[in-house]
């Protein structure tokens, strides 16, 4: 039976028994091959920061349900809110082939904590503090409402009559998004 | 130098430049002014975020919005370089039909199909899972160049739409059904057996890592196992020998495992099983021959679904509850999943390929009956069993190359059937 350094690690790579403080140096420290000035590719994306550049052109694009950006705006949320309502928030990383044997030195999501999961804590503070009756999935599909009110309807007594609940929502949001 | 904000409103103006240069190719059958709408919403998206970030955005905005940026070029680029006659467009348009079903969103997503790179290309670039502007998904089906007219390989993107289909939070109670049928009890639900597991079957150096790295493998490799199901289940009997064929070339002892994915003998031993559960391993007629190339097939199978890692993660019955529940699943709510029935003219299909004609069913024209439409994974079943009859002592002059031509032309032959369906 092989062992499981060569396919798990590298081949190059120390035993993995060695010890957890040489492990994680192992994983993290890129090799010389792996050193350069410039990354060929864009450094990952933060949900965090992104669900907050996502609630801000939301709340600037309510008054201005024309904008071609409303479709994206609606079409975000009401995937963020879907997430929230089955607690599908996750971070799968890069996206890989079916055959890929990578070393999880290259795969440096392995090592960081899943940041969707403060996508879902940030969304339940906020449903705490709006509805805190309602069911996740009762929340979620009322703000939903909203949404579609909000950025993919022309009645405009629709939208007005959903419009403080969904400032208040994405208010409540960013800051609940900003907590450490 | 350019502050960041100017150097990204730049970018915008490159990307619209590519955008309307891109339209000048055509890169699919339809849909290219889909993409364009959907690129060009994006890009107004984008603009409408930058002139909403104010005098002075934090750097780390400024950060996501360049990835944005580069990722909207990139997928431009991506669209831009995929070109019809670079892979099977027959078999991508039918599988891009499924996976329309099986990935409906809140938009109704988007999907091209590309060729790239050797052998393991095969796959799916999904979108990005944290949330991003974006109105419709975009998929990127990806074929290996070297095998455009290898029909029969091409089920395994069966595992890749699974991956698209668990990125859609609608799917997570399925995905549960069946993660709590199927992995119940086994090592890659507790940090601790998990560990046991690799120093019983990999021994010498996995304890060392730390638990949560131990338990995003185990996450990682039900995912990849459930995904294998799901492609078993969507694209029927014609997939696990091309999931074999492929994963016994990248690794012919089929023991080594990855961070993202189990040995491979694991995996075949999920299919073997669920194949014999589904009851796709026999037929209930049909001529000697055919039983014949069907009895041998799944036996071969078999053959490689053996020894002790293929079940050491997976029992029988687990494999079994789990496939059971992934069909009741997808039956109830995705019923583009393979059916029983789509096997009644596997027969027809198999004598057909033994005499050259692509397999295209029985059909009528002297009557000027309607055609027949035929399931296009049936067809490709019938080309792998076929192949077995045709490998085995038959003494037939057909090429593997020359049987995934023909199943590819019949293929071909169901969109013209479909077509002639819908009248002028």
């Amino acid at each position: 039976m092989p062992a499981l350094g060569p396919r798990l690690g590298e081949a190059a790579a120390p035993p993995l028994d060695q010890g957890l403080v040489e492990v994680v140096a192992f994983l993290t420290i890129p090799t010389r091959a792996d050193a350069m000035l410039i990354s060929t590719t864009a450094p990952e994306s933060d949900p965090r920061t992104m669900c907050g550049i996502i609630a801000k052109t939301a709340l600037s694009l309510m008054d201005a349900p024309q904008n071609p950006a409303a479709g994206a705006v609606e079409a975000t949320w009401l995937r963020i809110l879907e997430m929230y309502r089955y607690g599908a928030f996750r971070h799968t990383g890069v996206p890989r082939g079916m055959f890929d044997f990578e070393p999880i030195a290259q795969q440096p999501e392995l090592m960081q904590r899943d940041a969707g999961l403060d996508l879902q804590e940030a969304i339940r503070r906020v449903h705490e503090a709006m509805e805190p009756d309602r069911s996740g999935e009762e929340f979620a599909a009322s703000i939903s409402d909203a949404v579609r009110a909000c950025f993919g309807s022309q009645d405009a007594v629709l939208r007005q009559s959903k419009s403080d609940q969904l400032r208040k929502f994405l208010k409540l949001f960013q800051s609940s998004i900003a907590q450490p | 130098m350019l502050p960041p904000k100017t150097f990204l409103e730049q970018q915008c103006q490159n990307i619209e430049d590519c955008l309307n240069e891109a339209l000048r190719y055509e890169y699919g059958p339809r849909e290219s002014g889909a993409f364009f709408d959907e690129c060009s919403s994006r890009l107004a998206t984008l603009k409408a975020t930058i002139n909403n970030l104010g005098a002075s955005p934090t750097a780390l905005e400024l950060q996501e919005l360049v990835n944005e940026a580069s990722r909207l070029g990139a997928l431009i680029n991506r669209i831009e370089h995929s070109h019809v006659g670079e892979f099977s467009w027959a078999f991508a348009n039918e599988l891009r039909e499924l996976a329309k079903t099986l990935c409906a969103d809140v938009q109704e997503p988007l999907f091209f199909l590309s060729a790239d790179g050797p052998i393991g290309s095969y796959r799916i670039h999904p979108e990005q899972t944290e949330p991003a502007l974006v109105r419709a998904r975009v998929f990127n089906i990806v074929f290996p160049k070297t095998l455009r007219h290898h029909a029969l390989y091409h089920p395994v993107l069966g595992h890749e739409v699974g991956h698209a289909f668990l990125l859609l939070p609608s799917r997570k109670p399925i995905e549960d059904a069946v993660d709590a049928a199927m992995f119940t009890g086994t090592c890659l639900k507790s940090t601790t057996a998990f560990k046991a597991w690799l120093s019983t079957h990999y021994p010498g150096n996995s304890a060392a890592l730390p638990d949560a790295i131990l338990d995003k493998i185990a996450d990682a490799w039900r995912v990849e196992l459930f995904c294998d199901l799901f492609g078993l289940v969507v694209m029927g009997p014609c997939f696990p020998n091309a999931l074999l064929t492929i994963l016994t070339a990248l690794d012919p002892a089929g023991i080594n495992l990855g961070p993202a994915h189990p040995p491979p003998k694991v995996r075949f031993h999920l299919q073997s099983v669920a194949v014999s559960e589904l009851g796709w391993d026999k037929v209930p007629t049909g001529s000697a021959v055919l039983q014949a190339a069907v009895r041998d097939t799944w036996a071969d199978f078999a053959v490689h679904a053996s020894g002790a890692v293929a079940r050491s993660i997976l029992t029988e019955a687990q494999v079994r509850a789990g496939a059971r529940e992934m069909q009741n699943q997808l039956s109830k709510h995705y019923p583009s999943h393979f059916k029983d029935s789509s096997l009644a003219p596997l027969e027809e299909l198999f004598d057909q390929l033994l005499v050259r004609i692509p397999p295209i069913g029985r059909q009528d024209y002297k009557e000027r009956l309607p055609a027949k439409r035929v399931d296009f994974r049936t067809v490709l079943y019938s080309g792998w069993l076929a192949w077995k009859h045709i490998s085995g002592t038959s003494g037939l002059d057909l090429s593997f190359l020359d049987v995934n031509r023909l199943c590819e032309h019949a293929v071909m032959q169901q969109l013209a059937i479909a077509a002639q369906a819908k009248g002028p």
